[in-house]
């Protein structure tokens, strides 16, 4: 078994957040599935940002994305995103990745975790909902795994320590998706405050990540789709 | 450097987007659904016959089609330059000015929910008659609203839509209906000649036009909801004006036949006597009269249902507006939030519960009329409120220049001047005839009151628009754009920090 601090480093952003946005032991969403989707659509896209620095994106509203590098990331879930980026080159817009990658997103990250050596999480079929409707999920393997993100950004903030782009963007999209319950379990108004802060003052191109999926979640909310 | 082994091609990307996107069938049978049929013509018109007792109805719900069709032009030429679609204060924020925008907002919040708390007496007075016959249940009309208020107040927190499929069903029926007790009006008239006197204009254009408009107006209410899916349409461009157009075609046909078939059974000098009697039940008694008793209690139960889904979607409709306004900071940053298991707006969803229990009770003690003076009463103040939002909405198509944007001289100018024009005189008519409307006598205060309450959330809006742009400018430029206001707000983040983030490479 790995030790703690591997299996944290091993963990991308979008695996982080799946982790904490599904129960640690049945695996089933602890909100919305759509919601999480467009979650995990926008970790996707900052994990090309931030950990391979392939993509940036223009701040602003109608957000676009530019692709600055084109040589392979060793993530192979990165490179296909990245692939389908360059391939269709002619959408540009980060609201229309955000809700086509959102159709994928969860299946692409549970699997690349299930694929790992060895393994974080192993797919499984559950049934939720009064319908008990029928759908696939990611167990972890053990349940400190999905402790560990939130354990890094709970003892920076408690600490009052800088906080680094990536487990910034990663508290902001628990936010916004809602599961930041835990996370902020016991925290005093000042350092939540703390946090927000930290994340409005993301530079402008990552805050414009954040503003377009809560739009999109909003919108998703507003028209009864989501 | 490995370079990744593929070059730009077809997108597949719309397609497979376009998957989870609507056609013209299921915006119409939203809007209609929305509009709810069986309620307007069986609550509101023989009300309205009751109230005010001008027989020209049916002529007024074409003319008024007709003023929404020519008002569309503009309205959906504009729709489709603005993100935040589907709310004519965003309309208005962004063609006149915030300053006007923030006050609409409010007085739309009050429109929509005086049209929603209005569905509880109409649900109380149709519900009450089925227990009785079915069940032998006899409770007052606010037992029945608590219980449906209690069922909508939980489907609204958890985000249930009614499932399009049953909504769709449930809406040909009533057209069906509406249809059915036409023909067996028709078919029965009284005296035994068909009268056309409601088609008649001298029969509309009396004392008493205005009244006729808030009615016409308040039948058409859910027609602009279909600006809300523009982005979840499949063909932006076409897919909205047509579902609109050929909504507000069939509403309009289908609530004049529906006048007109009451006149033709009743007669047109018996017509406000008999619906002033049976209230609720006229449409009910004619078709048990003339189609038996089978036809009248499908029909009744079918009415209900209207009511019920038309209250599911009123109040998925304001609290999603409450939602949109806290989210851009025109409402407390509390009305921005959801229900995580849902996606439900929260506090939304929950004030308007809140707004709904207290009128029950209040109209429950006060011992009031449910049908008169909670549905019409309140219902048709809701529809005056929205009469003004589309007279300051033509105002801001006008304002918004399309004509610069690269609209033909039609759409930009004068379909939008037209439709200003006959809104203005629509809204001074309805503004003078507000008595007759009540069915009050012309020296009563309530006249003045109903139309005069709008002034309230037009001063709190003014109040609360200067405070943003004084105290919180960014919030102030966020107005109109309402999920979108933050992503809007990054803008003036953006040109705060001068851009000092630069990408950091070239583009490939």
């Amino acid at each position: 078994m790995l030790d703690p601090r591997q299996q944290r480093e091993r963990l991308h952003l979008a695996d982080a957040l799946l982790l904490v946005a599904h129960d640690k032991y049945t695996g089933k969403p602890k909100v919305k599935e759509r919601t999480i989707a467009f979650g995990l659509a926008a970790a996707l896209l900052a994990e090309l940002i931030l950990e391979h620095k392939r993509i940036v994106l223009t701040p602003g509203p109608r957000c676009e994305i530019r692709i600055v590098r084109l040589d392979t990331p060793h993530d192979p879930l990165a490179h296909e995103v990245l692939n389908e980026l360059h391939v269709n080159s002619t959408q540009t817009l980060l609201r229309t990745w955000l809700e086509y990658l959102a159709l994928t997103a969860y299946e692409r990250v549970g699997n690349r975790m299930s694929r790992t050596v060895p393994p974080v999480t192993e797919p499984a079929s559950a049934r939720v909902g009064v319908l008990r409707k029928q759908i696939r999920v990611f167990v972890p393997r053990d349940a400190f795994t999905p402790e560990w993100p939130l354990v890094q950004i709970r003892n920076v903030v408690i600490r009052g320590a800088v906080i680094n782009e990536p487990d910034l963007i990663l508290a902001g999209l628990i936010k916004l998706v809602g599961v930041e319950k835990h996370m902020e379990e016991d925290w005093s108004d000042r350092q939540k405050r703390y946090l927000n802060d930290c994340i409005a003052h993301l530079p402008p191109s990552l805050g414009s990540l954040l503003a377009e999926t809560s739009a999109t979640i909003g919108a998703a909310a507003m028209t009864q789709s989501g | 450097m490995k370079s990744t082994p593929s070059t730009p091609s077809a997108s597949p990307i719309p397609g497979a987007l376009a998957r989870n996107k609507l056609g013209p069938g299921f915006i119409i049978s939203f809007v209609m659904g929305a509009a709810a049929p069986l309620t307007v013509t069986s609550g509101v018109i023989p009300t309205a016959y009751g109230t005010t007792g001008i027989v020209g109805l049916a002529l007024a719900f074409l003319l008024i089609g007709a003023l929404l069709a020519l008002f569309s032009v503009g309205y959906s030429a504009m729709q489709r330059r603005i993100t935040n679609a589907g709310a004519f204060y965003a309309y208005i924020s962004q063609g006149i000015s915030r300053m006007a925008g923030v006050p609409a907002a409010w007085v739309a919040l009050l429109a929509y929910n005086l049209l929603q708390v209005g569905l509880y007496g109409a649900i109380g007075v149709s519900v009450a008659p089925l227990m009785e016959s079915w069940l032998g249940l006899r409770l007052a009309w606010w037992a029945y609203a608590a219980i449906m208020w209690a069922i909508v107040a939980i489907l609204g927190l958890r985000s249930v839509k009614a499932n399009a499929v049953i909504l769709a069903g449930l809406m040909v029926a009533e057209v069906g209906v509406v249809l059915v007790y036409f023909v067996g009006n028709l078919t029965h008239p009284a005296g035994g000649v068909i009268t056309f006197e409601p088609f008649n204009p001298a029969a509309l254009f009396t004392s008493g036009f205005g009244a006729a408009v808030v009615i016409g107006i308040t039948g058409f209410v859910g027609f602009e909801a279909s600006a809300i899916y523009s982005e979840e349409a499949r063909d932006q461009q076409r897919t909205v004006p047509r579902a609109t157009y050929l909504s507000l075609l069939i509403i309009a046909v289908l609530y004049s036949l529906a006048a007109w078939g009451m006149v033709v059974a009743t007669g047109a000098a018996q017509i406000a006597g008999f619906a002033g009697s049976q209230q609720g039940e006229t449409t009910f008694t004619l078709a048990a009269t003339n189609l038996g008793q089978t036809a009248a209690t499908i029909g009744h139960a079918l009415f209900a249902s209207s009511i019920f889904a038309a209250m599911i979607s009123y109040h998925n409709a304001v609290s999603r507006y409450f939602f949109a306004l806290g989210r851009e900071g025109v409402l407390p940053a509390l009305f921005g939030t959801t229900t995580a298991k849902h996606n439900a707006p929260k506090w939304g969803s929950l004030i308007q519960t809140i707004i709904g229990i207290a009128v029950i009770a209040g109209y429950g003690v006060a011992g009031l009329d449910p049908l008169v003076q909670l549905f019409f009463w309140l219902g048709t103040t809701g529809g005056f409120g929205v009469l003004l939002l589309l007279t300051a909405t033509s105002l801001a198509v006008l304002g918004y220049r399309l004509r610069r944007k690269g609209e033909n001289v039609w759409r930009a100018n004068i379909a939008p001047t037209a439709a200003l024009i006959l809104l203005l005189a629509m809204l001074v008519a309805a503004t003078m005839n507000f008595a007759t409307l009540l069915g009050v006598a012309p020296d009563s205060p309530l006249r003045w009151i109903f139309p005069a309450s709008y002034l309230v959330p037009v001063i709190i809006g003014l109040a609360r628009a200067i405070y943003l742009r004084t105290r919180r400018p960014e919030v102030y430029r966020g107005v109109g754009l309402g999920v979108e206001a933050e992503t809007g707000r990054a803008e003036t983040i953006k040109e705060r920090t001068h851009a000092h983030e630069a990408p950091e490479g070239s583009a490939l």
